[in-house]
């Protein structure tokens, strides 16, 4: 019997671009906590050791201060940890793990999985890891490390078949969830679920997708998730998982919940000073919102008082979560020529004509927005840099919708 | 606003005045300078001006103090304004008040602070002040147009005229706070500013970091690939390592063998060229030893031959010397035979001359006979010569020159000469005349000259002496000296007479002839030499001829002739000089006979000479072949040729095996391949070190980068990028709205400016063409100014209008808004003192324009001019006096 901690994809040092200032160290804060919390986890579920299935940094270039944080609080974890280089931190020849930082301040109970040979973690439990030694593999790795262990294994009987409970410590796509069919690199499912029904392999711990998954029907191939979220797509983050071992029964996989952190979409028709009260309402209702990043799809008609409503809430709320932000592709706002606030402002002479052009222009119909794209890629992943700023664009309806608002505000005030 | 009353006292020139305005039409107010037109206005002016308060000590009110009176300027005014109407008095300076009385709606009462306070309210609630200012004109003020956009009583009007509300009455501050707005975001001019520029620069600077931490990124993932590629070529090599090293054995191995063939090669060959020297070595020794054998009895054989022809040269010198002999008697021979023809030739020399001493001997024998007849004859002549006077021509000369001076003497004495005649008497007598016996006789007796003097003497008994006169006596004398004369040349000749001397001479010369003459034949005959010696020759011929005649030989006769004994000498000098020749020749014959037989006998000697040498060397050769032989004899040499004859057989047999072995080892092949093998490896191990060397510089940059935490630093500038640009979005999003907001309020204020223009425009021009006639039109722009003037189709700009033009439109234009604001909420025209640059003709029609406005509004003129306002109909004039 062994239990240990499967955790995966820390993403040490990860930027998120919608954080802004304070907010994007404090989630890289949160993301060095969360080893602490899961060392934690290990000493409370008396866990022997703990592995991290690839993705422990988020890229093999970080500042010195990051990985040195990340290891100070490795260093708080009570039992040993096995780190396998993922795709993000292969063991290429920039590799953090080599690098002279990582080797003086490594903790002596921290252990980098930097082969494929077999490791033995203690008397009857081995680790069977398949290390990224570049980005782009062109074989399944776990595949292969799984085979080679084996055919040694079956070259040394007399080491005994029973009695020692086999992990696979991998990181990627399982053939079976990834959409890209022509991956070489994607870890074929049928062998793995093979050898664990023969009682070769006992458990595959797999990291890369962020999302706690129980992949297959064994029940003993799981991908732990991130955990700390790292991305609005994900679906089950901020777990680890706490695995029983036996040689007679199935494992037993426990998840527990580290994850500070929150990223949340909210979807709102928007047609009225209601519907503005209600989002607010339904803001305001959102706990913990220092460590909450929320997206807003919003859809609808208002008038321009309500209109400037929501701008300023916005304002106001944007400043107390970690991020507010519109979801662009998801949001259609308009500005109704109906349902304007000006009539009890009252403006006379050129002014009502200019408000009046003003408000025709805002509600020119726009072209019907593009379908919702399922879990596309976000404007993030486009090259950012290639930007270009024009500062004489025309008037269009944004910007009447907007001089609107302005005027709107501004004979407020004077009138005042 | 309208006027009522107005009231001034101690006002500066103004003592006490009250006018009374009608409330409406046009009202003159004339007067002359100085009077205090321009005061009543000024006075009212700060009636109604807020700051000038009773208490005022402003230079505005000081300016009212009256002249030479010390006393507070009062002024009191009764107006309507708005919907009151009221009379306010304010004293300044000196005893100062202020009373409002409100006269209508509701009657009112003030004083002091709170009158005033009062009346600043009404007016700012009625009274419409930049119109108040604007519908004033002086034309001491400027002649420029005045703003009257800010008149909200026109602007209201125009509004109203325009016929559309346009206007708001909140505006101003609006546009106000949208222009100050956008200057958050843009310049004055419409760029990018403020918030906007400094948010996309900021934009722009995140970007351009992102940028840089990008390029830094893809250096490190140029560097991972290279050093990727590096390890990728490291391993290729060291792959190559073992078969490289292999490939270099194997060469090396095939080499060594090849070299011990070529060695063996060489060795051979190196045998065969000794082998062919030794051979050639014993075929030279056996060669030397053979031509030796052969030169020792080529120079025996010489030696002999040479030997017998010195003995055939000995025969031959016997031979010649036999011959001698002959040759020797042949010249004697010769010699003999000369020795004889020279003696034949000396006597027939002789003999010539024998025969030519003769001829001479005959030949002087003649010549001496001759030469004595000659000498005979000579002698006879001499003899003659001798007896003959010695009368020569020129003493014949001579004497006759005598004899003719002696004639002509007597000639002359006869002549002149007294004459004696002498005659006898009885018996001749002889007379001594003068010395001379003379007879005379008696026949005939004598006559005588005297001549010079005649001495007659008988002798013995007298003498008689005649003496001539002086000239016959010269004469007389000189015919005796004459006489004298030629007889002593007579005498001295030894002639008689002259005839006789005549013949003597002739008979001398004639001698004298004949000597010379045979004087010359002597000469002749002895040619050149004399008797003496010719006897002498022919004596020795003589006795030569007597002397050898006897040796001659008998058979040898003397020739008969001279030209024989030439001919038979001749012919024996011939003789002699053949026999010559010959003894020439047979010597010469002699002499080269003997020559050769010394050559012969030379040759002989020199030939024993060299035979001797010969025989010497003959004798070394021998010898030194004998030596030779005592070292190897010729079978050993011959043996010797043999022997390396068949060793270099051997040897060659042995190099042409090695040489075949050499063929079969392809030599270059297997060094080039070894070469080849050599170059791979050093290129191997070259491209090994180099690789090493590139991977560890690599890897060193590698590590260096790796903490450098690129990625990180590229992911936080990103989202600082992104960040940034987000808020430009945010800011430039604000400032589009503001933008947009502020160009489309600007456009719709103009375009309503526009709109009301054109009433104040229209009005301008129907005033205009009363006035101008209808060609009149003007151009205003928004801000009610105008722009430009059209006469006759004409435009001109408003500046560049003339002084008169430009006050006319001024009038113009605000009678234009008198007659366009409300009835009450107008405000009074007042004119001061203008139209003084408007010609007469047009005053009239100028006039006219001012009843218009004036039914509706107070139009006030001032002037000290009232002729010019004398053509508007109703109008009231008041007349100012001191």
């Amino acid at each position: 019997m062994v239990r240990f901690l499967h955790t995966a994809d820390w993403q040490i040092g990860m930027t998120r671009h919608f954080l802004q200032g304070e907010a994007q160290a404090r989630f890289a804060a949160a993301r060095i906590d969360a080893i602490r919390r899961l060392g934690a986890v290990a000493r409370e579920q008396e866990c022997e050791f703990v592995v991290v299935c690839g993705d422990v940094f988020e890229t093999n270039q970080l500042s010195r201060q990051t990985v040195g944080r990340a290891l100070e609080a490795l260093a708080a974890v009570p039992v040993p940890v096995y780190l396998l280089p993922g795709n993000h931190d292969p063991l290429d020849p920039l590799t953090i793990y080599r690098s002279p930082q990582f080797v003086r301040d490594c903790p002596d109970h921290v252990h980098v999985l930097t082969g494929s040979e077999p490791v033995v973690v203690r008397e009857g439990v081995e680790l069977v890891p398949a290390p990224w030694s570049g980005k782009h593999p062109d074989t399944d790795l776990v595949g292969a490390a799984v085979t080679a262990a084996l055919a040694a294994e079956e070259r040394m009987p007399t080491a005994g078949r029973g009695g020692t409970v086999r992990i696979v410590v991998g990181h990627g796509a399982v053939d079976v969830l990834d959409p890209d069919r022509a991956n070489r690199a994607a870890i074929a499912l049928a062998p793995l679920e093979q050898e664990l029904a023969a009682g070769c392999l006992h458990y595959v711990a797999l990291g890369d997708r962020h999302s706690r998954t129980d992949v297959g029907s064994s029940g003993a191939v799981w991908y732990s998730g991130a955990p700390e979220v790292t991305d609005h797509r994900e679906a089950l983050p901020g777990d680890v998982l706490v695995v029983e071992l036996d040689d007679e029964r199935p494992p037993v996989v426990t998840p527990v919940h580290v994850g500070t952190w929150t990223f949340r979409t909210l979807q709102h028709e928007l047609t009225g000073a209601a519907d503005v009260t209600a989002l607010a309402r339904d803001l305001a209702a959102l706990p913990d919102k220092d460590r909450t990043v929320v997206r807003l799809a919003l859809r609808g008609v208002l008038g321009v008082a309500e209109h400037a409503e929501l701008s300023d809430l916005l304002e106001e709320q944007g400043e107390v979560f970690a991020a507010l932000y519109l979801w662009d592709r998801h949001t259609d706002l308009r500005v109704s020529t109906e349902a304007t606030g000006f009539g009890d402002l009252r403006l006379g002479g050129f002014l009502g004509a200019a408000a009046e052009e003003m408000r025709d222009l805002a509600g020119t119909p726009l072209p019907v927005a593009e379908p919702v794209v399922a879990e596309g890629p976000e404007p993030g992943d486009v090259d950012p840099l290639a930007w270009d700023f024009t500062p004489e664009a025309g008037p269009d309806h944004e910007s009447a919708t907007d001089a609107l608002t302005l005027l709107y505000r501004f004979s407020r005030e004077v009138a005042r | 606003m309208r006027l009522h009353r107005l009231h001034l006292q101690d006002v500066k020139g103004v003592h006490d005045r009250t006018v009374t305005f009608p409330d409406t039409g046009v009202v003159v107010i004339e007067g002359p300078n100085e009077v205090g037109k321009t005061t009543l206005l000024e006075a009212f002016d700060l009636l109604l001006d807020p700051r000038a308060k009773a208490t005022s000590q402003s230079r505005a009110v000081k300016a009212l103090k009256p002249l030479g009176r010390d006393a507070g300027p009062r002024v009191e005014a009764e107006f309507s304004v708005g919907r009151h109407r009221l009379r306010f008095a304010k004293q300044w300076l000196r005893g100062t008040s202020t009373e409002l009385e409100i006269l209508s709606p509701v009657h009112e009462q003030h004083t002091g602070e709170a009158a005033q306070q009062r009346l600043d309210g009404i007016l700012a609630e009625s009274l419409d002040r930049p119109l108040w200012d604007a519908l004033r004109f002086t034309q001491a003020g400027e002649m420029g147009q005045v703003a009257l956009t800010d008149s909200a009583v026109l602007t209201e009007a125009l509004d109203g005229a325009s016929g559309v509300d346009l206007h708001s009455a909140d505006g101003a501050p609006l546009l106000e706070r949208v222009e100050e707005e956008f200057l958050r975001y843009y310049t004055r001019t419409g760029r990018v500013g403020g918030e906007l520029k400094t948010a996309a620069a900021a934009a722009s600077a995140a970007r351009d970091e992102a940028v840089h931490a990008h390029q830094a990124l893809m250096e490190t993932q140029e560097l991972v690939q290279h050093h990727d590629r590096l390890r990728d070529e490291m391993a290729a090599l060291t792959a190559r390592d073992a078969a490289v090293a292999e490939a270099l054995d194997r060469a090396r191995a095939h080499d060594a063998e090849v070299t011990r063939v070529v060695r063996a090669h060489e060795e051979s060959t190196a045998a065969l060229a000794r082998a062919r020297r030794d051979s050639v070595q014993a075929r030279e020794a056996l060669a030397r030893r053979e031509r030796a054998v052969q030169d020792l009895a080529d120079a025996q054989e010489r030696l002999d031959q040479a030997a017998e022809s010195v003995g055939e040269h000995r025969v031959g010198l016997a031979a010649a010397q036999e011959a001698t002999t002959g040759l020797v008697a042949a010249r004697d021979t010769a010699r003999a035979a000369r020795d004889r023809a020279s003696e034949v030739a000396d006597l027939a020399a002789a003999d010539v001359e024998e025969i030519d001493t003769a001829e001479r001997v005959a030949r002087l024998c003649a010549v001496l006979e001759r030469l004595t007849r000659l000498r005979a004859e000579e002698a006879t002549a001499r003899a003659e010569l001798t007896e003959c006077p010695e009368v020569d021509s020129s003493t014949v000369r001579s004497l006759e020159s005598a004899e003719r001076s002696l004639v002509r003497f007597r000639a002359q004495l006869e002549a002149s000469s007294p004459r004696v005649a002498l005659v006898a008497l009885g018996q001749p007598r002889t007379v001594v005349i003068n010395g001379e016996s003379l007879t005379v006789d008696g026949v005939d007796g004598s006559d005588l000259p005297v001549r010079g003097g005649l001495e007659l003497e008988l002798p013995g008994e007298l003498r008689v002496t005649v003496r001539p006169e002086q000239g016959s006596a010269q004469l007389a004398t000189d015919l005796a000296h004459a006489e004298a004369h030629l007889a002593d040349l007579l005498e001295q000749s030894g002639v008689s007479d002259l005839a006789d001397a005549r013949g003597a001479a002739e008979r001398r010369s004639a001698t004298a002839a004949r000597i010379r003459h045979v004087t010359e034949r002597i000469t002749d005959l002895l040619e050149g030499r004399s008797e003496e010696e010719l006897t002498a020759e022919l004596q020795q011929l003589r006795e030569r001829t007597d002397g050898p005649g006897a040796s001659r030989p008998v058979d040898h006769a003397l020739p008969p002739d001279a030209a024989t004994a030439r001919a038979v000498a001749r012919a024996a000098v011939a003789a002699r000089r053949t026999a010559d020749e010959q003894v020439e020749l047979a010597e010469s014959a002699l002499r080269r006979h003997e020559q050769r037989c010394a050559q012969l006998e030379l040759q002989i000697q020199k030939s024993l000479g060299v035979n001797e040498t010969l025989t010497e060397r003959l004798q070394r050769d021998r010898e030194r072949l004998a030596e030779g032989r005592q070292e190897a004899s010729d079978e050993a040499l011959q043996e010797a040729v043999r022997a390396a004859g068949v060793a270099y057989a051997q040897v060659e047999a042995r190099a042409s095996v090695t040489g075949r072995e050499l063929e079969e080892a392809d030599v270059d092949g297997v060094r080039a391949r070894l070469a080849d093998a050599d170059r791979e490896r050093v290129e191997h191990e070259a491209e090994l070190s180099r690789v090493r060397h590139a991977l560890a510089q690599v890897q060193g940059q590698v590590e260096m980068v790796s903490g450098e935490g690129r990625q990180e630093t590229y992911d936080l500038a990103v989202a600082e990028f992104v960040r940034l640009r987000q808020e430009l979005d945010t800011v430039h999003r604000r400032a589009r709205a503001a933008r947009q907001l502020r160009e489309t309020l600007g456009r719709h204020r103009d375009a309503a400016h526009r709109a009301y223009v054109r009433p104040y425009q229209q009005e301008i021009r129907r005033l205009g063409q009363q006035v101008y006639g209808p060609s009149f039109d003007v151009e205003v722009a928004e801000d009610l100014t105008i722009t430009s003037r059209t006469l006759e189709g004409t435009c001109v700009p408003f500046d560049q209008l003339s002084g008169g033009a430009r006050e006319q439109l001024g009038i113009l234009s605000r009678l234009a808004v008198a007659g366009l604001v409300e009835e009450g909420a107008g405000v009074p025209v007042v004119i001061d003192d203008a139209l003084g640059y408007t010609d007469p003709e047009r005053l009239d029609r100028v006039g006219s324009v001012f009843a218009g406005p004036g039914e509706r509004t107070q139009v006030v003129l001032l002037t000290c001019t009232p002729e010019r306002y004398r053509g508007i109909p109703g109008a009231t004039t008041i007349e100012l006096t001191a």
